[in-house]
């Protein structure tokens, strides 16, 4: 699934290229990923050892508090990718978060380079699930309210915010689900239905246990009422100690931040398959149609030679016709209108001035039309 | 098949052997014109009443006719809002073919999910049992193909969401 | 078998009409054109093409004495054809409709012809010899409905009208300048033209075709609720009979004799119904035989089979599927007829043969001949 891998493809593309060209030269780069992501990459002939890659990104953040800029864990994060090749500028370049000092010549050689740049790529994840590995460890640090456990709002893309729940055994993990389409909805309604199925069986008893339901699990009491409007429900994780242990912790963050992502990225292929279902089947009944027509163009030139017959005029042929049919209908449309013109009654005698006067054609051929000189 | 289904099948075809009985008429109230009475419903003498098959209140067939033309409405089977889309998603698709298939109006009355329009034209051109097998064979298919349709799109769900949960694993 | 002759000419035929000795033939194969047929040498030709009208030819009417061709059409006009040494010339009637011509018909004496419309009228055109015209004179009340079907009563005057409005109406058409005084006899004495004689109302829906018994006396018509009336002693107490069957409605009637009708419509085979020594009419059987290919319907099948059988086979070719699943008509025609003419043999007031044609395109030739149970009837 493309949105889901965490490398950039096209910085990744980049970095490559200015690794193989031993950085001999000039880039001067500005992308845009999901219509908020944006990096910019700068590399010159003329300082030969560093190339510049700034990052902007939107923050994840805890409802109204917004982040001040990209906290020190991040940064050490970010700086773990790969310690000799990344350094971080301070302060970060005007209008973005964060600046990294590449020193490409740095990078090993052999498969390991490829394996580095793409982790270098992937350094929006690496600053986003971050921001929430390091939450999740605040969270774990502070006491509880009242008996209730905090719940914290947490916002990527404005409209899709999610909450976390901390528990004593677990971390609940609660995503509203919101579409602009119905379609959509049901169709990403059935998605987690599969989900719950899935999830239940015992196959999948390790991988954390997931509800659907249509109304907003307990825990979220007293959440804004905007957040508790949704006309998809809402998807539930229940997120153990097992599931952020070591290595695991990474990806369970960032299955989490891309939840959404992934639900839209199924909807959206859902409808594109649906569509090229219907279109291939509607596809197979109009070639036995045209296999018909072509049939029928055969029989009718075969009759054409012995008696022409017309036939309804209204109907048939509603696929195919052909050009000169086109024009000799037209024509048969014109002289039809000439001979209205022509002698709406009858005078006797009429005819010879007529004949003498108006060289009209005359149309007695049998074949319904003669030609105009 | 169910029995019902059968039962409700042979109905809506006796109906449409005894309804099909169309001729040319041209309109009586514009001059040169001829338009199936069925949609124009300018002369109420040109209408028969209206034959309504119902299977179960989800399921029915509307039979109007008049003179010169029949039109035939279905209401389909949607037992879930996934099935619903889907009938509405894959008849409006055969809908905007509907030249391709000549008897299918383009729209369908209020309240249907797809319409056949009849006119004296296709019984001309085309064998009347054939015409007649084609609508109730299409009715007898359309609940197949949705719910194979159904049955596709819920295996990819199953699919990704297997996938989804292997990043716990 | 009873069909004795089976032509197809086009691919879907209106009207047709046959010249005074059967040597010729006119049709209407769907469309704005007359085709002339004639028999030579064997084989049937085609003569003429007869062009004129714009729209569908919905009627055609061959005089046996004068030999003229009428023939009305969608378009609103009439034309009446003469044979002028080799080529057919039309005159225009001008109908004063405004709407379509649905039927055409020439009285017994062929110095008039009646014509209805989508109008609701009814036209009767006659010969003005002194202008060399012909005029339009208009039934224009009574009728709620087109008019789609009329019927001549041997004395010249009488004329009967089905209609969509589910009536059968009789007018008087007595014409001065046409009928002659010794003409007016029976119930029409002393009408005036357009008067209206009698209204029946038995049908509750459309009724078409509509013809008198060979002497007058019986009145014959259909309804599309598959029933024929018979009405007895036309005029002011009127009997009339109503005989319903279990197959689809007809669309016109011819009788054969006093007590033999027959009737083509939605059925494809013409039906026949006789009356007995006591006048009581009712349905006797179809005249064309019928194969039973009808079988149960075969189910499961996909929805491209279906599809393939009503669009991927030549139309109005021949049935060969053995497993049809709705009934397929089976007999010599194909799909709905709904025209039939009698072909009275020259000399002969007994009439034992008459044609039918049918949107399959085909014209056919039916003998009652060797009908042996049907012989007492005729």
């Amino acid at each position: 699934m493309a949105c889901l891998e965490r490398a950039s493809p096209a910085l990744k593309r980049i970095l490559l290229k200015l690794y193989r060209e031993n950085k001999s030269i000039e880039i001067d780069h500005h992308l845009y990923e999901f219509g908020s992501v944006e990096y910019h990459i700068q590399s010159s002939t003329s300082d030969t050892h560093y190339t510049y890659l700034s990052v902007s990104t939107p923050l994840l953040s805890q409802g109204v508090i917004l982040p001040n800029g990209i906290s020190q864990y991040t940064k050490q994060m970010v700086k773990g990718i790969c310690p000799d090749v990344v350094e971080i500028m301070e302060p970060a370049k005007e209008g973005y978060q964060i600046t990294l000092r590449l020193d490409l010549s740095k990078i090993p050689n052999g498969k390991d380079s490829i394996k580095v740049i793409a982790d270098i790529s992937a350094v929006q994840a690496v600053i986003l699930s971050s921001q929430l590995k390091e939450m999740l460890m605040n969270v774990s640090s502070q006491d509880t309210f009242q008996g209730m456990y905090k719940t914290i709002k947490l916002v990527y893309h404005p409209r899709e915010p999610f909450f976390i729940v901390r528990q004593p055994q677990k971390i609940l993990a609660v995503f509203p689900i919101r579409f602009k389409d119905k379609t959509d909805v049901i169709i990403a309604t059935a998605f987690f239905q599969e989900l719950m199925d899935v999830g239940s069986s015992e196959k999948w008893a390790k991988a954390p246990p997931c509800c659907w339901s249509p109304i907003p699990p307990p825990e979220l009491r007293g959440e804004p009422f905007e957040d508790l409007s949704t006309n998809g429900g809402f998807v539930s994780f229940d997120i153990s100690s097992r599931h952020v242990k070591g290595k695991r912790l990474d990806k369970t963050v960032w299955s989490l931040l891309n939840f959404y992502a992934y639900v839209k990225y199924h909807v959206k292929s859902t409808r594109s398959f649906i569509q090229r279902r219907m279109r291939k089947r509607l596809q197979r009944l109009v070639e036995v149609l045209q296999k018909r027509s072509m049939q029928e163009e055969e029989k009718e030139e075969e009759e054409e030679g012995n008696h022409k017959v017309q036939g309804c005029m209204f109907m048939r042929k509603m696929i195919n016709v052909s050009k000169p049919k086109v024009l000799k209908r037209r024509y048969n449309d014109l002289s039809g209108k000439i001979k209205r013109i022509r002698s709406r009654i009858k005078i006797q005698g009429f005819g010879r001035f007529r004949r003498r006067w108006l060289k009209m054609p005359k149309f007695s051929s049998s074949l319904g039309y003669t030609k105009l000189d | 098949m169910s029995n019902t289904l059968r039962l409700y099948l042979t109905c809506i075809r006796n109906t449409l052997d005894a309804a099909m009985c169309l001729q040319n008429f041209p309109c009586q109230e514009v001059e040169r014109h001829n338009k199936p009475e069925v949609e124009l419903k300018t002369s109420s003498e040109l209408l028969l009443n209206p034959v309504l098959i119902c299977r179960n209140e989800a399921e029915k067939c509307l039979i109007e006719t008049s003179i010169n033309s029949l039109r035939i409405s279905l209401k389909v089977k949607q037992a879930d809002e996934l099935e619903n889309i889907l009938t509405k998603k894959f008849l409006r698709f055969l809908s905007m073919r509907a030249e391709a298939f000549q008897v299918l109006r383009r729209k369908p009355v209020q309240g249907y999910d797809i319409s056949f329009l009849v006119t004296n034209y296709h019984c001309e051109d085309m064998q009347k049992h054939k015409l007649i097998d084609f609508i109730v064979q299409f009715m007898e298919d359309i609940d197949k193909e949705i719910s194979e349709l159904k049955m596709s799109v819920n295996t990819r769900g199953r699919l990704v969401a297997t996938e989804f949960l292997k990043q716990f694993m | 078998m009873a069909a004795v002759e089976v032509h197809k000419f086009a691919q879907c035929i209106t009207c047709h009409a046959w010249s005074r000795d059967r040597s010729m033939l006119a049709f209407c194969p769907n469309n704005n054109e007359v085709h002339i047929y004639a028999l030579l040498q064997g084989k049937w030709e085609k003569l003429h093409v007869l062009q004129k009208h714009d729209q569908i030819v919905s009627g055609i009417d061959w005089s046996a004495r004068s030999n003229k061709i009428v023939t009305a059409s969608h378009d609103r006009n009439s034309y009446v054809w003469n044979l002028e040494g080799s080529e057919w010339v039309p005159t225009l009637v001008i109908l004063r409709l405004n709407r379509a011509a649905l039927c055409v018909k020439w009285s017994p004496r062929e110095n008039k012809f009646a014509v209805g419309s989508g109008a609701k009228t009814v036209c009767i055109c006659y010969y003005e010899q002194e202008n060399n015209w012909w005029v339009s004179k208009l039934i224009r009340k009574r009728h709620d409905s087109s008019v789609t079907s009329v019927a001549w009563h041997p004395n010249n005057i009488l004329l009967a009208t089905a209609s969509t409005d589910g009536k059968c109406r009789i007018f008087s058409t007595f014409i001065k300048v046409v009928d002659a005084k010794e003409s007016r006899t029976g119930p029409s004495a002393d009408s005036k033209f357009g008067e209206q004689i009698l209204q029946l109302d038995l049908s509750f829906t459309w009724s078409f075709g509509v013809r008198w018994s060979p002497s007058g006396n019986t009145l014959a018509y259909v309804g599309h609720n598959s029933m024929i009336y018979f009405v007895d002693d036309v005029g002011p107490s009127p009997l009339a009979q109503n005989v319903a069957f279990r197959d689809l409605p007809l669309r016109d009637v011819l009788f054969l004799s006093e007590r033999l009708v027959i009737g083509v419509g939605f059925d494809c085979n013409p039906m026949v119904f006789a009356a007995d020594e006591r006048g009581i009419w009712s349905f006797i059987k179809f005249l064309g035989e019928r194969k039973t290919t009808s079988s149960g319907p075969k189910y499961g099948s996909q929805f491209s089979e279906a599809f393939g059988k009503l669009y991927g086979q030549p139309k109005q070719g021949f049935n060969n599927d053995t497993n049809e699943h709705s009934r397929s008509r089976g007999g010599v025609h194909e799909n709905c007829i709904n025209c039939i003419v009698p072909l009275g043999a020259p000399g002969s007031s007994k009439v034992k043969r008459f044609s039918t044609s049918g949107l399959d395109g085909k014209i056919v030739v039916w003998d009652m001949e060797n009908q042996e149970d049907l012989a007492e009837y005729l």
